[in-house]
């Protein structure tokens, strides 16, 4: 085929206004770059295929106005006027206007108008104004601004094929005409986009269902009490929804691992590097999937429906005092199921720093992973007795782990803010979109593409590390002697490896907690996901024991490690970057190596410190 | 005339004047938040730092040292539904 002339057509609209289900809707699954769907933060680019011409549409971040108040708004803006180096200039202009918000939307408009360029107006939310019982007269509005105004009914999905219709033919695309002065001040063109609110939209009243329900779900006590209904059930989901495909995934790829590898001694090495490298590799990226894919759905059902900002709201305030947001509640609690979906939810938060901030400190909080390390240790060294009588000590212990981590990472944010993310243009407002219903498909193919988009970009580094890793304990390759059960040859083998090399090496960084090489090889070993310390324990020292409730790998701890060396690893668990899944998220979300960097540098430092602390503390407290 | 922050709830007000830096003067009249535009604030959130107001046919948050940079005079009559929702002066 040859070179199609392409079109470059922009899709714009204040945040909420429907924008990327509109996108969604027109470009379907015809994607040049699947880019993620979600909340906007970074262009999106889909294809309209056209017989005559392809049309990138590109989905720019949603924008109150043409001047810029955030990094988000300032790539819409730059990417309007043309100055956007990863955009190519725009032949076109598609302006979503929300019915239920069109002052705000005319706004954009008439500032819109002074680009001059072909434009096209998709009315959205028409029937959520009929339902008030308003009329909103479309007809009037398109002679009044000048371009072609196309009814939208997004549920229904009506208007969608009239609006393709209109979007690939040429000769339907208007320059609006100027209306106002180009250099009309902020409250002319406000006053302007009343003046045709007013005229287009007859007998608009309050929403009666928004009003009532916000009499309750901001009902400070009422409303909390929903507030911790709904947040409970959506950590409960992530685990008992997500668990049981997760436990399917898990053991689906190990019994494939199992059959490759045989009961083989020694598997060969292409066998080997099948089964553990890349097998393994791609099951640690696709168990995230069934997490990343509930969360994601619940997310942008809440979303939709207009409660999360009700919900971002009610604890804006205690959030603000660490310079996060309200809605960075959802990223962190989601964390302590899970990093990843955690991390993936935060790009709902509107302003650039508090998303950052957010991110950054969503892995201190005690996800999943690091369970199986602390049932282990604790199991292993903190005594069983019982605090006044009642409270067991280990519980205890754990609970305090899972609460400190929160306290840090609140701490840590606040610090950010302070520093190297001190941003005073950040959001100072919440919208409150009217309460409506999700429209179902939306919400599946959004959350699809989410986890569509983590397992392409996210996995292929996650699939590049576990191969390294891979190669780090399998080279140089040990000949299996004569008798060797397979145990021990997994031991030998590691413990002759290049990563056993590594970890004999980098052992003297860890001499203030008097770490030594095997807990180092378990340190680098967990990288590619915490729990896999406990295996690497159970390789080393008590062979072939793997199960953090392992009474045998327990006992081989215990007489292994001193009780100040294992409360060191704990503190060091609690805080440091151990997970390349993570960290492949955190490079795919915060869009820089320079961030993850310094997000797994400022974790080292804090587990480093932590470790050596608990270290000294501890054998202070119990010599 | 007085602060947002001191405005009763449910009282309807009269904007004056916002005040402060001006990517922020300029954002809060870019979302209608321009001097005459009639609002209410409807509630507080939980340890009163952020503020529901209600302008127009919507309503809006805003965190309160925000806030307390938009003056308002109160209006002497309560608006009523049917009557138009915002008002310019």
């Amino acid at each position: 085929m040859g070179a199609v002339p392409q079109r470059n057509i922009a899709l714009v609209g204040i945040p909420n206004s429907g924008k990327t289900t509109l996108f969604n809707a027109l470009t379907g699954a015809r994607k040049k770059v699947a880019n993620y769907p979600g909340v906007t933060v970074e262009p999106t680019v889909g294809l309209l295929a056209n017989h005559a011409e392809a049309i990138a549409l590109v989905d720019l971040p949603g924008v109150y106005s043409l001047s810029p108040k955030s990094s988000d708004e300032e790539i819409t803006s730059a990417a309007l006027k043309g100055e956007l180096r990863t955009i190519p200039p725009l032949d076109g202009i598609v302006l979503i206007l929300d019915a239920t918000n069109l002052e705000k939307g005319l706004f954009l408009f008439s500032q819109l108008v002074t680009l001059q360029k072909p434009m096209l107006v998709a009315l959205t939310m028409i029937d959520e104004v009929k339902r008030r019982g308003a009329t909103l007269d479309d007809i009037l509005l398109e002679s009044r601004l000048g371009v072609p105004v196309v009814p939208i009914v997004g549920t229904k999905g009506i208007g969608i094929t009239e609006l393709k219709a209109k979007l690939v033919d040429r000769q339907r695309w208007r320059i609006p005409p100027i209306h106002l002065p180009l250099n009309a001040s902020v409250e002319e063109r406000i006053a302007w986009a009343r003046q045709i609110a007013s005229e287009v939209l007859r007998n608009d009243r309050l929403d009666e269902r928004t009003e009532r329900l916000d009499r309750i779900l901001l009902h400070p006590v009422w409303g909390m009490v929903a507030f911790v209904i709904v947040m409970a059930l959506i950590f409960q989901s992530i685990f008992t929804w997500s668990q049981p495909l997760m436990d399917a995934i898990d053991s689906g790829f190990s019994t494939l691992r199992q059959w490759i590898v045989g009961d083989a001694v020694a598997p060969p090495l292409v066998l080997d590097f099948l089964a553990n490298g890349v097998i393994a590799g791609v099951g640690s990226v696709l168990v995230f999937a069934p997490q990343i894919f509930v969360l994601m759905v619940l997310v942008t059902f809440l979303e939709d429906t207009g409660y999360m900002a009700r919900a971002a709201f009610l604890v804006d305030r205690i959030f603000g005092i660490f310079g996060l947001q309200g809605r960075s509640f959802i990223p962190l609690l989601s964390s302590y199921a899970c990093a990843i979906p955690g991390i993936l939810s935060a790009r709902m938060i509107p302003s650039y720093a508090e998303r950052m901030a957010t991110m950054l400190v969503a892995p201190l909080m005690t996800c999943s992973a690091r369970l199986p390390v602390y049932t282990l240790l604790i199991a292993a060294f903190v005594p069983a007795g019982t605090v006044g009588g009642f409270l067991s000590l280990q519980a205890l212990v754990l609970g305090m782990l899972y609460v400190a981590a929160a306290v840090v990472g609140l701490v840590i944010a606040w610090l950010l803010r302070k520093t190297v993310l001190a941003d005073d243009r950040t959001a100072f407002f919440i919208e409150f979109p009217p309460y409506r219903l999700p429209q179902w498909r939306n919400l599946l193919v959004r959350a699809t593409m989410r986890m569509q988009d983590f397992v392409q970009t996210a996995g292929t580094i996650i699939l590049a590390i576990s191969i390294v890793l891979w190669a780090l304990a399998t080279f140089p390759r040990l000949e299996p002697r004569p008798g060797m059960s397979a145990d021990e040859y997994r031991r030998a083998q590691l413990e002759q490896s290049w990563a056993a090399h590594v970890g004999r090496t980098v052992a003297p960084i860890f001499r203030p907690m008097h770490f030594d090489w095997q807990v180092t090889l378990g340190i680098i070993g967990s990288f590619a996901a915490r729990e896999v310390f406990v295996s690497v324990m159970g390789q080393l020292y008590a062979v072939g024991q793997d199960d953090p409730a392992s009474a045998s790998l327990r006992a081989a701890l215990q007489q292994q490690l001193s009780p100040p060396v294992a409360f060191a690893v704990l503190a060091f668990y609690m805080f440091a970057l151990q997970c390349m899944s993570t960290v492949a998220v955190l490079r795919r979300e915060t869009g820089s190596w320079k961030w993850t960097a310094f997000a797994f540098v400022y974790m080292f430092l804090l587990a480093y410190l932590a470790a050596a602390g608990t270290y000294n503390i501890a054998r202070a407290l119990l010599s | 005339m007085l602060s947002l922050e001191a405005l009763p709830l449910g009282t309807p007000a009269r904007i004056a004047a916002v005040a402060g830096p001006s990517p922020f003067v300029e954002r809060m009249k870019e979302l209608g938040l321009v001097e005459g535009t009639v609002v209410t604030v409807l509630r507080r959130s939980l340890f009163g730092g952020t503020l529901q107001i209600r302008y127009g046919n919507g309503t809006l948050a805003v965190r309160l040292p925000f806030a307390s940079a938009i003056c308002v005079e109160p209006v002497s009559q309560a608006l009523h539904l049917h009557e138009p929702l915002w008002q310019v002066v």
